[in-house]
């Protein structure tokens, strides 16, 4: 029999139609990115500001942590120091540390911070002076004794003068302690406005060590700053990089020559952003590794650096523009972060430790023994972290993230799980 | 991105049980100072406004949890075809907001064809009604698409012959599911439960 229905009904059926052929279509289950929309909620804290002393929102950049005697110290322009209170949750005081008032001086800016010891800061403070009233100021390595906020920084002189005599507009950016225990030699990565043939005067780079007397310029005419520089314990190597290479040498005072076995980077505008020697989850020669990372997205490491292949992220793709890497122990797994220009990055290279080829880090996402389970409810995630410092004295460890927005801490909270929180 | 389509399967059954219910029903129509009476041809329209309860999640093991999300706002409206008397077919868009402990925005917004049952004690009605369908979760930046299945039960008051003002309330179950090599993992995967209530206006024609 046919049935014929009336216009008005045919209408509703076929709005009726459209509408669930249209739902119908749209009903798979997808999802773009993050750790679970419901996951992350149901875990996610209230932000907390842990810290009292530190300038509001927003911050500048972090330079740098140190922790000696006692004390931890950043350079955000000033150094702030507080009291290392190893209680979780501790609210930390910090406070700003006098900077260098050396005759003359009318401000100081700290750029670069570290530690090698309980007794002694290594800093560069960017010094402005009656005479240099709005420059940049000129840039000074200084040694900080004493303790807490109670430092007095001496210029380190006996390195200044010898690169001022070298190039009296030369400045120093960064600083780096590196050797083996007890024998440790200061690097600095300096920039200078003295070049050579078709680099003179528009600025080139070099890298100077430091014995405590003399100060040897053992890298020159670099087009890149020395970005990072690491000492290989195992091989007894010291690695730096600069541009898109890796350099090596065996002793403090010889010129580094550029690396046999340079990671495949993708290009000669593959920018390494930064470098890192772990001797591994169970410290030894066969489970280390050297990492680097690169300004477009790429992350290497090997385990034989000599000679070894570098394991590597190109085949998985390119993440975001990477900064600084760290690595830590976390409840039995050797977890891998990663700086970038959005948040961080981590590889669970899991009890064993190693790195496949290819592997892939990825945002915190819950699944793996993470560094965070609030980690997309933080501001953190979609900001610049620029590397990482971890106190060990804190049970579980407290992992503090250096960002454009401030400093955040890491800590394990009541359920087991690590939280971010807002110093 | 990951995707799947193992929802489809579903829907698809449902589209067919629905269709195979509406083209076997006949033609009619009412209006005027008396009860109502409705049959196939017949359509209402209504839309509304009211609160979000988030109520708590369960994960894939049963245990549930709080949603640390803060009441809500809910804004919907709806199409319905009478198929009967007291038996209709449509659809529904619905969008909610609810925040986080920081403050970010939870938005679910959701298409769920519905059939309903309306009871009538005239000028009062109580509809009951099930709609399941496609939700879109969205927590800046992630976004989730997946189902939706949203029973619910409405008090209305005819103000006048094609007029009705009521309260609608609706239980939101919302599966977020991540399958085994999907990222998240499995143990991120959680079912939401929540509660609206809408002031709804509806209109017949």
């Amino acid at each position: 029999m046919n049935v014929t229905f009336p216009s008005k009904p045919r209408r509703s059926l076929f709005r009726a139609s459209v509408s669930l052929c249209a739902v119908a279509l749209l009903a798979t289950s997808c999802n773009y990115g993050g750790t679970g929309i419901f996951y992350s909620l149901q875990y996610e804290t209230k932000i907390q500001n842990v810290a009292t002393g530190l300038p509001s929102n927003p911050w500048p950049v972090i330079g740098a942590m140190a922790l000696m005697d006692g004390w931890y110290y950043i350079a955000t322009g000033a150094v702030y120091a507080a009291q290392d209170n190893t209680a979780i949750g501790a609210t930390l005081a910090w406070a700003k540390v006098t900077p260098p008032l050396v005759a003359g001086n009318t401000g100081a800016r700290c750029v670069q911070l570290l530690t090698v010891n309980t007794t002694t800061l290594y800093a560069i403070y960017f010094v402005d002076t009656a005479s240099i009233p709005t420059a940049e100021g000129v840039g000074e390595v200084f040694v900080g004794s004493g303790n807490g906020l109670s430092i007095t920084w001496t210029p380190l002189t006996a390195f200044n003068t010898q690169l001022t005599a070298a190039d009296s507009t030369a400045i120093p950016e960064s600083i780096y302690m590196l050797g083996p225990a007890g024998s440790q030699t200061l690097f600095v990565s300096v920039l200078d406005t003295v070049g050579s043939g078709s680099q003179n005067s528009i600025g080139v780079y070099s890298l100077w060590s430091f014995n405590g007397s003399t100060a040897t310029e053992i890298l020159s005419n670099l087009t890149q700053p020395v970005a990072g520089g690491v000492y290989d314990l195992a091989d007894n190597e010291y690695w730096f990089i600069s541009g898109y290479q890796v350099y090596e040498t065996s002793s403090p005072t010889t010129a580094p020559s550029v690396a046999a076995n340079q990671p495949p980077v993708q290009s000669n505008e593959s920018i390494l952003a930064g470098i890192y020697y772990t001797q591994g989850f169970t410290p030894s020669p066969a489970n280390q590794d050297l990492l680097v990372s690169t300004r477009d997205g790429y992350t290497f490491a090997n385990t034989a650096p000599d000679t070894g292949t570098w394991s590597s992220n190109n085949a998985t793709g390119a993440l975001e523009p990477m900064t600084g890497i760290f690595d830590f122990d976390w409840n039995g797994t050797d977890i891998t972060l990663f700086g970038s220009d959005e948040g961080y990055y981590e590889y669970d290279e899991g009890p064993s430790g190693g790195f496949t080829n290819p592997f892939s880090p990825q945002h915190p996402d819950g699944s793996t023994p993470s560094s965070d389970i609030n980690y997309i409810s933080a501001t953190l995630s979609t900001n610049p972290v620029l590397g990482f410092f971890l106190d060990p004295n804190v049970s579980g460890g407290r992992l503090f993230a250096l960002t454009e927005i401030g400093l955040w801490r890491n800590e394990v909270n009541s359920s087991g799980s690590r939280t971010w929180e807002q110093d | 991105m990951t995707c799947s389509r193992r929802g489809l399967l579903p829907v698809l059954a449902l589209l067919s049980v629905l269709g195979g219910a509406a083209s076997a029903q006949a033609a009619g129509g009412g209006s005027g100072k008396v009860a109502p009476q409705y049959a196939i041809g017949d359509e209402m329209f209504g839309l509304g406004a009211g609160f979000f309860l988030p109520l708590f999640y369960q994960d894939e093991t049963g245990a549930t949890a709080g949603t640390n999300l803060t009441f809500g706002g809910i804004a919907g409206l709806e199409w319905d075809a009478f198929l009967t008397n007291n038996v209709y077919l449509g659809a529904e868009l619905a969008g909610n907001f609810s925040f986080s402990p920081n403050s970010q925005t939870l938005l679910l917004v959701a298409l769920t064809p519905t059939i309903g049952y309306v009871f009538r004690f005239y000028p009062f009605e109580i509809p009951i009604f099930f709609g399941a369908g496609v939700n879109l979760s969205y927590l800046s930046p992630q976004l989730y698409v997946g189902p939706i299945a949203k029973p619910g039960v409405g008090f209305y008051w005819y103000f006048t012959s094609q007029w009705m003002l009521g309260l609608k309330a609706e239980y939101w179950w919302v599966p977020e599911i991540y399958f085994p090599g999907w990222t998240p993992g499995p143990s991120a995967s959680r079912f939401g439960n929540f509660l609206s209530t809408s002031a709804f206006v509806v209109y017949h024609f």
